[in-house]
């Protein structure tokens, strides 16, 4: 399910990758990033493996063949890392480089209200399709009709507000 | 084998009659096409064309930076459905 559009950063943890296995003999953890920015784990302190409470200590990242190589506290050998295959790795959202203006997390986006300038509702924000430019944004309408698409543009997305669980957007006009 | 120089960059004729013509009456509507090896040429930058990826139009906002690339690559025609909710990733405008 995740975390709801108005949940404050602070109180979310945000998969940063899936733990795929073990690297070398030390007990490195081979991660799948899925990270929009996976330079800054080299400043994250700690980090959630799977639904553990506590946080465990980064030691160290590096990265190697499109992977990142994570030395977590008590994390020592292979077959500990063999254990933890297909984890989730999470880190606080207070440890998440912070959203640039007009940034928003995937979690703040999909659920949202979408209205248009008139206050008239278009649906709800389903998904996120990437493409090879922006994003774009797939509303479900209440109806449960075709599905609407609209790209995550200032042009078109006027006004983005999680807290309040809504977004204005001027919608397309086709030719 | 690349196109030969001589020929210059493809060009879907019926989408460049619909932009010239939306630039024209200097209107803002979306565009649909399906035309995915078109180049993306100077006039089509500010208008937003839906190009088909095989299933629907994905609606694509043309910005300066992608004149000379093919339409095609802006709508993939495969979508990975493998990050949560919770990922840390973002919007990207």
């Amino acid at each position: 399910m995740g975390p709801d559009a108005a949940t404050p950063l602070a109180a979310v943890r945000l998969v940063v990758g899936t733990i795929v296995g073990p690297h070398g003999v030390r007990g490195e953890v081979k991660l799948r990033v899925v990270t929009d920015d996976p330079e800054h784990l080299g400043h994250v302190p700690r980090v959630f493996i799977g639904d553990e409470p506590r946080p465990r200590r980064l030691l160290g990242v590096r990265f190697h063949g499109g992977q990142a190589l994570l030395r977590i506290q008590g994390i020592t050998t292979p077959e500990a890392v063999d254990a933890l295959r297909g984890r989730p790795v999470r880190i606080a959202g207070s440890d998440a480089r912070p959203p640039a203006p007009g940034e928003y997390f995937l979690y703040q986006l999909l659920g949202l209200e979408v209205i248009d300038e008139e206050g008239t509702a278009l649906g709800r924000v389903a998904d996120v399709m990437e493409t090879g430019a922006h994003d774009v944004l797939v509303v479900a309408p209440p109806d449960g009709g075709a599905d609407i698409l609209l790209p995550n543009h200032p042009e078109v997305v006027l006004d983005v507000r999680p807290d309040e669980g809504q977004m204005v957007v001027r919608p397309l006009v086709y030719e | 084998m690349s196109r030969s120089s001589k020929k210059g960059p493809y060009i879907d004729q019926n989408l460049r009659e619909k932009v010239d013509a939306l630039n024209q009456s200097n209107e803002r509507r979306v565009i649909r096409t399906w035309a995915r090896a078109s180049t993306v040429f100077p006039q089509m930058v500010g208008h937003t064309v839906a190009i088909h990826n095989g299933k629907v139009h994905v609606p694509i906002f043309i910005s300066e930076q992608m004149v000379g690339h093919k339409l095609g690559e802006f709508a993939p025609t495969r979508t990975y459905r493998g990050h949560g909710k919770d990922a840390d990733r973002r919007g990207r405008r």
